[in-house]
């Protein structure tokens, strides 16, 4: 896999910083899974993160917080580490990505959205006011340009699209602002699976007549 | 009386946060701070059961860190299960890590509980740490960011996997992944002091105070796309420096 499409310094940075929300957050860390180019951007940022800690003035801890924890160690050593549950299965989707869905693509229950255009949100994740889901669209099929109240990440998991920005395929994620529209289609012979997390979902929500009244290639 | 502390919460809260907000920021502001000096007396002191009680003084050492050093400690951790060498860390970061909690508006009971968190995950996790691959000051700082955002703000942050990449070919391997980790921190920092004060705003903000960019645009009614060009500029001339001192 090699990846051309990368997320953004500024939404690295608020990964790094810890400010991203919590389905952002998400979709960014399956991308940096899957991606030592953006890995290793998040760990230089970090260490700015770090810095914080090391310049910060001092609130002292109390005399015996180190004592606690020496207890709490002393413990844990006694007892024997359970071992961790092992699944044998191994999930097809990156770590952070894989708690939340099934282990395989034909696992997922897929609702459809649109004729071309299958759904699933994520159950158990926080987005505020966007939604995280996975997308599985036909091949061929395009979704209407549109544009996105806010910041919008579309990682492809399997398949390809492209848009007016360029050709996505698995690994690569569209990071993009809510200034830019876009007008996606599936272009490769398999289905296009994609996550996708959004900040605003009005806008997005607005979408789904506008796909069933514009689409192409049904 | 470190007991003190425990008083009436919003009104010691608040004093208290704002003596330190000022010396953070003073600190982070002031482009002559001595960030590489070696000041080992702040991790080796042997009276782990005295409290601290001199903040100015400590506050005052704050900046004056021997990255390398406190590395050296966490391998011992992470490799002998050295438990002198795990005290020393916990003297000098579980302070910090209450500080950047406490900083980012939790209370002074929940900064303290988080602080000893982190330790014990820096304890439990020690044998993940990769001195090749982070400062411990880095390894300790995500540590502490994922747990606040877990039990502070209640929104999750993912850690991603080392194990996805074996998957892939890395194509990463400039001539910047071989760098001391230690020497790359000290780099960073130092490449931050020298940063335009209006991106330096922005990440202090971002970084110290926990503001999304959203939040900065808000606060500093800049249009968001600012606050986001604003912070590639900064990372960009970060990542200059680091090329610059190959
Ligand atoms: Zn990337």
């Amino acid at each position: 896999m090699s990846i051309h499409h990368h997320l953004n310094d500024a939404t690295l940075m608020a990964y790094a910083a810890g400010t991203l929300s919590e389905s952002m957050n998400l979709v960014a860390a399956t991308h940096l899974s899957l991606c030592p180019v953006c890995r290793q951007k998040v760990e230089q940022m970090e260490t700015i993160g770090a810095g914080s800690l090391e310049s910060e003035a001092l609130l002292p801890v109390r005399t015996e917080a180190l004592n606690q924890v020496m207890n709490l160690i002393d413990l844990e050593a006694e007892q024997t580490a359970p071992e961790p549950a092992n699944d044998h299965i191994k999930s097809v989707f990156p770590s952070p990505l894989s708690q939340f869905v099934p282990k395989d693509y034909e696992d997922i229950p897929w609702r459809s959205t649109a004729p071309g255009l299958k759904s699933f949100v994520l159950p158990g994740i926080q987005s505020r006011s966007g939604t995280v889901r996975l997308f599985k669209i036909a091949p061929g099929v395009t979704i209407p340009e549109h544009g996105h109240g806010g910041t919008e990440l579309t990682l492809v998991l399997k398949g390809s699209f492209s848009d007016e920005i360029g050709r996505f395929k698995a690994g690569d994620i569209a990071d993009l602002d809510g200034d830019i529209d876009h007008q996606p289609i599936a272009d490769s012979a398999e289905e296009c699976i994609c996550l996708i997390a959004t900040e605003q979902p009005l806008r997005f929500k607005n979408m789904v007549p506008r796909i069933m009244q514009y689409f192409v290639g049904m | 009386m470190s007991f003190a502390f425990y008083g009436p919460i919003s009104f010691m809260d608040q004093v208290v946060r704002e003596i330190f907000s000022a010396q953070s920021l003073k600190i982070f502001y002031n482009p002559s701070d001595p960030v590489l000096i070696s000041d080992r007396k702040a991790v080796k002191g042997q009276n782990l059961d005295k409290p601290v009680q001199d903040l100015k003084r400590q506050s005052d050492m704050a900046v004056a860190v021997d990255t390398t050093y406190l590395t050296e400690l966490l391998v011992k951790v992470s490799e002998e299960r050295d438990r002198d060498a795990f005290a020393c860390l916990f003297e000098h970061y579980a302070p910090r890590v209450k500080s950047y909690v406490f900083r980012l508006g939790s209370d002074e009971l929940m900064s303290e509980e988080l602080a000893q968190q982190t330790m014990l995950q820096v304890w439990r996790k020690a044998h993940l740490f990769d001195p090749a691959k982070a400062a411990a000051s880095t390894w300790i700082f995500r540590i502490a960011r994922n747990l606040r955002l877990d039990h502070y703000r209640k929104e999750r942050h993912f850690d991603y996997d080392e194990q996805d990449l074996s998957l892939i070919e890395d194509d990463s391997d400039s001539p910047e992944t071989e760098m001391d980790r230690n020497q790359h921190a000290s780099i960073v920092r130092n490449a931050l002091q020298r940063l335009p004060q209006e991106q330096m705003e922005i990440i202090r903000l971002s970084f110290y105070e926990g503001l999304s960019h959203g939040e900065i645009s808000e606060k500093l009614t800049v249009p968001l796309g600012t606050v986001k060009s604003r912070m590639r500029l900064a990372f960009k001339k970060i990542r200059q420096s680091l090329g610059d001192a190959l």
